[in-house]
């Protein structure tokens, strides 16, 4: 434990004194969002403030939950630059087992991807008191997966990106692949049973935000804002849950299978 | 006790073998330096004795012990000086070392000092506090030097400390080096001018290939590519005299004489430089004099057929 305190200490010190981890992983999210609910208020306008309330609370949610997925870069920088880097050498020469270091990485990266979806979260709830926003407890658990599943991407990548620029298109096309499929980038695909499956269950992001965006319909229905009957969504969002925790438990497989194998070659 | 000791060793890389049957030892207290071109496979035999890669065959000891990378322990007495600069350019030069040092489980006052130390044998004390980023080529070379050895290692290996770096910085890393061997330190010193290796090293192995071709003191090695010592004798008077007792010496094979130049030739060595001298000084006297030796470059060269450095005309 006392070694996991020190990697962590200096960890913290060397990410958080770089400018750039406050720019591109706190500063940009949290500007983008507070444009993106801006935006939305002004396109949402005639609608009703309850509607535009809901509005901004699912676009929040996306954001949040998508700046989950690019937030992993920081520990992927990371693993390129010291645990694959020339720095590793000097690591790896002391007592400590490599796979300490990898942890540490992971779990600086996953406390920092946390810290990163509460701050933008409070803002948004503090300046838009109007938004409506799923029940908590979800909002929470979703972006506890989607933060595990992020660094699990972040993991993945030093194993199957070249260098570091192939894992950042690889990181950008899944981040905004994800994004896309989920109706996130203002297409829409129609009413089809398969625009519907894209939009719901094609990936991660679909999976949790289709859940938080049913959530907060059911909150306000349950308010008594909205004036349309909606049914429960309780079998919806576990089955979501459930399909989530798969993907987590095959993408930590993989990423376990894939690390032993570069460590024994 | 040998502290090292490769036998057989072979590394490949995909088809590539970068460690061909080498052996090598050394022993406790000796400064060994390591010696061979660019690509020789210097640091990859490094790499296998430190543990960080496993050989593909042969027995790799340190200690007396099997290395392997999973091997952890032996990891605490090897203090490793990396080719690169392996250090956090966003940590100051004493959190570099307090956490390299934390890593060996140094704390509280121990790693307080070791540090001071360090910073200290450095000469970087005055910098503590600043970032590597803002250190010339050859503080950073200090700095990662000082990073290595914060553990106090009994073994210490130094894989190309002086590359690319300002004289000064230079002859104090050289100067480091040698009071570190003073204090009974095991090196290996790795590099490819042979100048330094020369300078500082008890023993020399000489790598090409993938394999030692050569190994032994300085004198040993030399002694081996040249079969003759060569005098040159500027005398301040030429007679019949000196030059009959010059060719009286034992093992002196011929004596050339050119107005008051003389090119005296021996056995290799014969060790007679200081009776020529001595015969000189009787015989009106010395205005100059030289030795031809051979140098680690021949060595190299003879072994070879290469030059060591492709950079030397
Ligand atoms: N990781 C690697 N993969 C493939 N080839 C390598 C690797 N590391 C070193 N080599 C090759 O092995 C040879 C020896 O390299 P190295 O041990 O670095 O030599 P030196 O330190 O003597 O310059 C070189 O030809 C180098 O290209
Ligand atoms: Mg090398």
């Amino acid at each position: 434990m006392r070694e996991f305190a020190h990697i962590w200490k200096h960890y913290a010190l060397r990410t958080l004194r770089r400018p750039i981890t406050w720019a591109l992983y706190l500063g940009l999210p949290l500007g983008l969002t507070l444009v993106n609910v801006l935006a939305n208020i002004g396109l949402a306008e005639g609608m009703g403030a309850e509607a535009q309330g809901q509005m901004v609370g699912n676009m929040v949610t996306l954001m949040i939950l998508s700046f989950q997925f690019f937030s992993s870069e920081v520990l992927y920088f990371d693993l390129f630059t010291t645990l694959r880097g020339e720095v590793a050498n000097r690591l790896y020469m002391s007592p400590i087992k490599q796979n300490k270091f990898f942890i540490s990485a992971v779990g600086w990266s996953w406390i920092f991807s946390i810290l990163q979806a509460t701050t933008i979260f409070t803002i948004v709830y503090l300046v838009f008191p109007e938004a409506y926003f799923p029940s908590f407890w979800l909002l929470g658990i979703m972006v506890l997966i989607v933060s595990i599943l992020s660094q699990l991407k972040g993991a993945l990548m030093p194993l199957i990106a070249k260098n570091r620029k192939s894992a950042d298109g690889i990181s950008a096309i899944v981040c905004f692949g994800m994004m896309f499929l989920s109706g996130g980038l203002l297409v829409h695909f129609g009413d089809s049973e398969f625009a519907t499956f894209l939009m719901t269950r094609s990936n991660p992001l679909a999976l949790a935000w289709s859940a938080l965006q049913q959530d907060t319909a059911w909150q306000r229905y349950l308010s008594g804002d909205l004036q349309v009957t909606i049914p429960d969504p309780t079998n919806f969002i576990t089955t979501n849950l459930i399909i989530l925790g798969i993907i987590m438990v095959v993408l930590f497989a993989v990423v376990v299978i894939l690390g032993r194998r570069r460590k024994t070659t | 006790m040998a502290m090292v000791n490769m036998k057989n060793v072979i590394k490949r890389y995909g088809d590539f073998t970068a460690l061909d049957h080498l052996d090598l030892t050394v022993a406790e207290g000796e400064v060994l330096g390591l010696l061979g071109p660019n690509g020789a496979g210097k640091s990859t035999c490094i790499k296998t004795l430190c543990g960080l890669i496993d050989a593909n065959s042969g027995t790799v000891e340190v200690f007396g012990k099997a290395q392997s990378v999973s091997n952890l322990e032996i990891r605490r007495h090897i203090g490793l000086v990396t080719q690169e600069i392996t250090v956090f350019s966003d940590l100051s030069a004493l959190e570099n070392l307090r956490y390299f040092g934390g890593l060996y489980g140094l704390k509280g006052k121990e790693l307080n000092d070791n540090v001071a130390e360090m910073l200290d044998f450095v000469g970087l004390a005055d910098r503590a506090k600043k970032r590597p980023k803002t250190f010339s080529g050859g503080m950073q070379r200090r700095l990662n030097i000082a990073c290595a050895l914060v553990h106090k290692p009994k073994l210490v290996i130094m894989d190309e400390p002086t590359v690319g770096i300002d004289p000064q910085s230079r002859n104090h890393i050289l100067e480091s080096t040698k009071r570190l061997a003073e204090s009974g330190t095991t090196i290996i010193y790795t590099s490819h001018y042979m100048e330094e290796v020369q300078a500082i090293c008890s023993r020399i192995s000489i790598m090409d290939a993938g394999r030692v071709i050569a190994d032994g003191t300085i004198d040993q090695l030399m002694s081996s590519v040249t079969h003759e010592d060569r005098v040159h004798l500027t005398a301040a008077m030429a007679s019949d005299q000196l030059t009959t007792e010059l060719k009286e010496i034992a093992g002196v094979k011929t004596v050339n004489v050119n107005g008051n130049q003389y090119l005296i030739v021996s056995g290799a060595g014969s060790g007679n430089l200081n009776r020529i001298m001595e015969i000189a000084q009787r015989n009106g006297g010395i205005v100059g004099f030289s030795e031809e030796k051979p140098n680690l470059e021949d060595v190299f060269l003879t072994l070879t057929g290469k030059k060591l450095r492709d950079d030397q005309a």
